[in-house]
């Protein structure tokens, strides 16, 4: 990963990052040197300050005591004096409480004074005994040895003073110490983040300018219409390689979309010209069509003549549709009465088939007559045989009832022949009833097919004359129609009118058009020449 | 019509030359039964014919030679019945309702044979009988008494109801 590949965001924010690096540096440092400084100062108040003046203050008070201690000694004034006594007395014990708290040397010195004072005190207190007592030669006998007392304490005092000046000369001697070392530090610290910013900076404008300056290039020839630029991708991910990245996939899609257009206006050119030669058809066709409109206005106006010659057709149809669904009536009229003829028929063709079998069943019973008198006949023959038979054996004198005999049988034979004629004749007679059966059998069959023919007849009469009603309703619906029609013509007629009239707008239109076209034309030409500026 | 008349004539000729002959013939007759067996004319003479029966109530019996077609019942008096049809190699038509039964008899044997029909009892010359031709044999030329011109065939009842054969004598196991 090298630095060029950074982000901008990333480089922004080391800098920056190091720019507060250092301000913390010098912000910590500073810090630093300021709490020494003001723990030197603080120090300065507190001890050396605090015990010069409290030691001023000690001094004053000690002067205070003397002069009110004088007063006494001098002028007997004790009311007044005595109790300013006791107060300096106390305000100086309080101010040595503070030097032998804060002072930073020997203490013996404050101890000293302390006793001294409290010697002074005694001196003192015996003074004002003796005053009191008015020996005030006494109190000035003591007087001089108070004296001694006091300029110990002033010596003490003194001592303590100058230690303490020492003290303050030296804490301010650090104080500069340490001032100039926190300068020198913060010094250090700034120049070397101003360094070090220099330098981020300089690679930053290194690691863009270039680069920069190369897109700029492009972008000028891309904007002077250059579009034919080798360009490579760079190997950056930071904005500036996206940034070229993009101008570089830009730039393609120009050089792509100028030559579509540059097509898309050549095809607009050629469609132009063909919208213009179309136009021209189109103009001349119009005319055509007004043309032929004058031409099917004529026409519509014979269809109208002939529509009317139809609806007076339709008229004489309707009425002859008319008569003949009269006759129609007539006709199934008639077809019911033969339908009840036939019906008649077929009665009486019933009558005659129950006759012929009545006269099968008597021919029957007649040949059962005839049977037995065969029968009859037969036994008689047999009986006339035996006879014979008998006459044989009785010999000459059963001849004559031989000859009885043989008469019989012959009679026999005759009656059988008579029987056998009868039945023959029987049988004609039944073959003929037996067909007559038969005769009346297809009979009956033939009037019940002739009952159905005149029924489907009546049926179809029935379904003609149904036909012709609907025949004559449309008869009569045609000649609503054909008036319907010829009021439709006469519609057609001023359709027609309309027609022409936006046919004359037409051919109007295509002239518009065929301005347009030439616009349009005008146009792929301005684009032409648009796209032939880029060079691709 | 003079062809006519001419057969006319032909036929009366005919007719005369003929009843000459029966007159001659009439000295010496044979009176017999003509009847029908399969459409062949048989004749039995009428001195063993009993008489001529319809034939009724035929009972079959069991276990008989296929000759035997039964017993019947004529007036009391049980009677075989006989087909002679089995004899002369003739056609079996089966029993008939017109069928005729001619009961013979000779010495004490009685016996019944079956007839198709009957045609008529007459006397015939027994000149015009001949004898049966040789290409019978057995019991056909047995049964046989002799042949007329007009193919009747007369049987001869004696020698059919001597005959051994016809009598029956099985047990039945």
């Amino acid at each position: 990963m090298q630095f060029k590949n950074f982000k901008f965001s990333i480089k922004l924010s080391l800098l920056s990052g190091v720019m507060i690096m250092f301000i913390l540096i010098i912000s910590f440092v500073t810090i630093n040197y300021m709490k020494e400084l003001a723990k030197l100062t603080l120090n300065l108040y507190e001890h050396p300050f605090a015990v010069t003046k409290a030691i001023l203050t000690s001094s004053n008070d000690l002067l205070k005591i003397r002069f009110h201690i004088n007063n006494i000694i001098y002028y007997d004034e004790f009311k007044e004096n005595i109790s300013k006594i006791k107060e300096y007395e106390k305000s100086f014990n309080e101010n040595m409480e503070i030097v032998e708290e804060q002072f930073l040397g020997d203490k013996k010195l404050v101890e000293n004074i302390k006793k001294n004072f409290t010697d002074w005190k005694g001196i003192r207190e015996e003074q004002i005994v003796f005053i009191k007592n008015n020996q005030k030669e006494k109190a000035f006998d003591i007087q001089t040895k108070a004296f001694s007392y006091v300029e110990k304490i002033d010596e003490n005092i003194d001592k303590i003073r100058d230690f303490a000046d020492n003290k303050a000369k030296k804490f301010m001697s650090n104080a500069s110490m340490y001032e100039d070392r926190a300068l020198f530090i913060c010094y250090a610290v700034i120049f070397i983040a101003i360094a070090s910013c220099i330098v981020i900076a300089a690679l930053i404008t290194k690691s863009i300018v270039p680069t920069l300056k190369k897109l700029c290039e492009i972008v000028e020839k891309v904007s002077d219409g250059n579009l034919s630029l080798d360009l490579t991708n760079i190997d950056r991910s930071d904005e500036i390689g996206i940034l070229w990245i993009s101008i570089v996939k830009t730039i393609t899609y120009l050089r792509k979309q100028i030559n579509e257009i540059k097509e898309g206006s050549n095809i607009l050119a050629s469609s132009s010209s063909q919208i213009s030669s179309a136009v021209t058809q189109f103009a001349t066709s119009a005319t055509e069509s007004s043309v032929s409109v004058n031409e099917t206005m004529t026409t519509v106006e014979e269809v109208k003549q002939t529509a009317q010659i139809s609806n007076q057709k339709a008229k004489m149809m309707s009425e002859t549709a008319q008569k003949a669904s009269d006759i129609a009536q007539i006709g199934q009229r008639a077809t019911n009465e033969s339908i009840k003829g036939m019906s008649q028929i077929k009665e009486q063709m019933h009558f005659i088939a129950d006759s012929t079998v009545k006269l099968s069943e008597q021919t029957q019973s007649i040949g059962e007559i005839i049977a037995t008198v065969n029968d009859l006949a037969e036994q008689s023959n047999l009986l006339a045989v035996n006879a014979s038979i008998e006459a044989v054996k009785a010999g000459e004198a059963g001849k004559g009832f031989g000859v009885v005999a043989h008469e019989i049988r012959r009679l026999a034979e005759k009656s059988k022949q008579a029987t056998t004629q009868v039945r023959s004749i029987l049988n004609d007679i039944q073959k003929a009833v037996s067909t007559t059966v038969m005769a009346t059998e297809h009979g009956a069959k033939a009037v019940s097919t002739g009952e159905a023919q005149t029924c489907q007849a009546g049926e179809a009469i029935e379904n003609l004359y149904k036909s012709i009603t609907n025949a004559t309703q449309f008869a009569i619906q045609i000649a609503a129609s054909s008036q319907q029609q010829l009021v439709g013509v006469d519609q057609v007629v001023s359709a027609m009118d309309g027609i022409k009239q936006s046919s004359l707008q037409n051919a109007n239109g295509a002239k518009q058009l065929e301005e347009s076209a030439t616009n349009l034309k005008q146009l792929s030409k301005g684009l032409q020449d648009m796209v032939s500026r880029y060079i691709l | 019509m003079n062809l006519d008349k001419e057969e006319i004539l032909l036929q009366r000729a005919k007719d005369l030359a003929k009843k000459k002959e029966i007159i001659e013939a009439k000295l010496l007759q044979l009176d017999i039964v003509e009847f029908y067996l399969s459409n062949e004319k048989y004749g039995i003479e009428s001195l063993f014919i009993r008489e001529i029966l319809p034939l009724k109530d035929l009972t079959p019996l069991p276990f008989t030679p296929p000759f035997l077609m039964g017993i019947i019942n004529v007036r009391g008096q049980i009677l075989p019945v006989m087909d002679l049809k089995f004899f002369f190699d003739l056609p079996a038509k089966g029993i008939h309702d017109f069928q005729k039964v001619i009961i013979v008899s000779y010495n004490s044997m009685e016996t019944c044979i079956i007839a198709d029909s009957i045609i008529a009892a007459k006397s015939i010359p027994l000149t015009s009988i001949q004898p049966a031709p040789p290409t019978l044999k057995g019991i056909q030329a047995e049964y046989i008494k002799g042949v007329t011109k007009e193919f009747l065939i007369i049987l001869d009842i004696e020698k059919i109801l001597t005959d051994k054969k016809i009598i029956i004598h099985d047990e039945v196991t």
